[in-house]
């Protein structure tokens, strides 16, 4: 048998995954490059889409203003696509942008060290309902490190139902005290809206499916049964 | 005897299959989901191509990921240059930069608990452990959206797809009016509605109503519990 000869120089074997490594670098800032167009593709399609020259340049300033200000744009792009898909007129979804972008401004404020803005997001919902700014505030000093998007969604949906932001936050303040997990937060909103429904009175229903809850965790308590829920803050 | 433990047995069975309940329209749409998330999963090809594939669409991994394959590569070409020694330190970084420990592409609810456990489970890091109580607690919910009336097409939109007409069409539940979609959401409020033959704005009305002081055109709310 002959013994089998490498016609390839040797300079060349060097140089063949070279020139693979460098094909390869090129493709992926192909894709880099074209992911970082379609997402300011997207955000200028979301604005360009309104007809209206005088609400395109208003949605554009607000964005811009927003933006420098560090506020999360997704939510904002969002509402336009709402009052497009309600078909609602260019003016009006200009000025719900507007006032979105200030909700979320003071949210992001008092909510400071926000997780994610999904959670900015909830807390402007929560303004939005008539839930005041101390109670983010609070809700935040109380709860540094837990997401208070689903507490601040059922805060939202409580007081949206007619209970009083007052009582809905008091209560919520304290369930998450006791250590209620989102998901028993979440079944309480959703009795409390099937109560509603059904012809309850939201703040009777509410105290009722509110210590329904605070006896649960009790006896949670007592069995020693723990929550997943974060502990409760420890106060001084 | 033999007879009578036959009779025994026949009464036992029938017994147990007659208080199955009636099929309604949304147990039906339920099976068609399913049967319809399983087709599709078997239409997108063996697993390995589905990984390939959602690489490939997040650009920063590809980036990753083409800096794995030219390092491979090179050490490749090395060995077959018969010339490798130590590894170049160099290469280490870049190596280790490549992980997608915390990949942001499809990431499943379990992807979230198997990369975080290990790093939880670390003595003295109790910040960790907390991180994984919240991400168990905001993964996400695969949500079923069933819509009943006559229609062409329907959408479904919402907060979580950016109200967008295009992104969730709903597909026809055999040949009633009955039109199904499955969503994954994060647990919390959601507000949604239908549109209907791209035009028409409808709520569920099996959900309760979420006013809307925008726009005036309410849409229906849900409340996602965690899991």
């Amino acid at each position: 048998m002959r013994p089998r000869v490498s016609t390839w120089p040797g300079v060349l074997r060097l140089m063949v995954p070279l020139i693979i490594a460098l094909m390869l670098q090129l493709v992926s800032v192909h894709f880099t490059a074209t992911g970082a167009l379609a997402q300011s593709r997207v955000s200028s399609s979301v604005i360009d889409g309104i007809a209206d020259d005088r609400a395109r340049t208003l949605l554009l300033a607000t964005v811009r203003d927003a933006d420098s200000t560090g506020v999360p744009l997704e939510p904002l792009y969002s509402k336009i696509r709402e009052g497009v898909a309600k078909q609602s007129s260019p003016d009006r979804i200009a000025v719900a942008v507007q006032q979105l972008s200030a909700r979320l401004s003071v949210a992001r404020d008092a909510l400071a060290q926000a997780l994610a803005s999904d959670e900015i997001a909830a807390g402007a919902g929560a303004l939005q309902v008539g839930v005041p700014t101390s109670a983010l505030r609070q809700l935040r000093r109380e709860w540094p490190r837990r997401s208070l998007t689903v507490p601040l969604g059922v805060l939202t949906e409580l007081v949206a139902y007619g209970v009083s932001e007052t009582q809905a936050t008091a209560r919520v303040r304290v369930l998450m005290a006791s250590g209620v997990t989102n998901a028993q937060l979440v079944e309480l909103g959703t009795q409390v809206q099937t109560d509603i429904i059904s012809g309850g009175t939201a703040r009777t229903v509410f105290e009722q499916r509110a210590h329904q809850t605070m006896s649960v965790l009790a006896t949670q308590r007592q069995s020693g049964r723990t929550t997943t829920a974060t502990p409760p803050p420890i106060r001084p | 005897m033999v007879g009578d433990e036959r009779d025994e047995l026949i009464e036992q069975v029938r017994q147990s299959l007659a208080p199955l309940a009636p099929a309604t329209p949304h147990a039906v749409a339920r099976i068609l989901i399913a049967v319809a998330t399983d087709e599709e999963q078997r239409a997108d090809g063996p697993r390995w191509l589905t990984w390939v594939r959602t690489r490939l669409r997040a650009p920063m991994l590809s980036l990753g990921g083409a800096g794995a394959l030219a390092a491979m590569a090179l050490t490749v070409g090395y060995i077959g240059r018969g010339s490798l020694g130590p590894a170049s330190p160099a290469l280490a970084p870049a190596m280790a930069v490549q992980e997608p420990t915390t990949g942001e592409g499809n990431v499943t609810p379990g992807d979230v608990l198997d990369s975080m456990a290990p790093l939880g489970a670390l003595p003295g890091q109790p910040t960790l452990q907390a991180m994984t109580d919240e991400g168990a607690a905001n993964a996400p919910v695969v949500v079923d959206f069933i819509f009943e009336g006559y229609a062409e097409r329907v959408s479904l939109v919402g907060d979580f797809n950016s109200w967008s007409a295009d992104s969730t069409p709903m597909q026809r539940a055999g040949s009633r009016n009955v039109w199904v979609t499955s969503v994954q959401l994060v647990p919390g409020r959601h507000v949604y509605a239908f549109i209907v033959d791209g035009e028409r704005w409808e709520v569920d009305p099996t959900r309760p109503a979420a006013p809307d002081a925008d726009f005036g055109k309410p849409g229906s709310v849900l409340l996602v519990r965690p899991r």
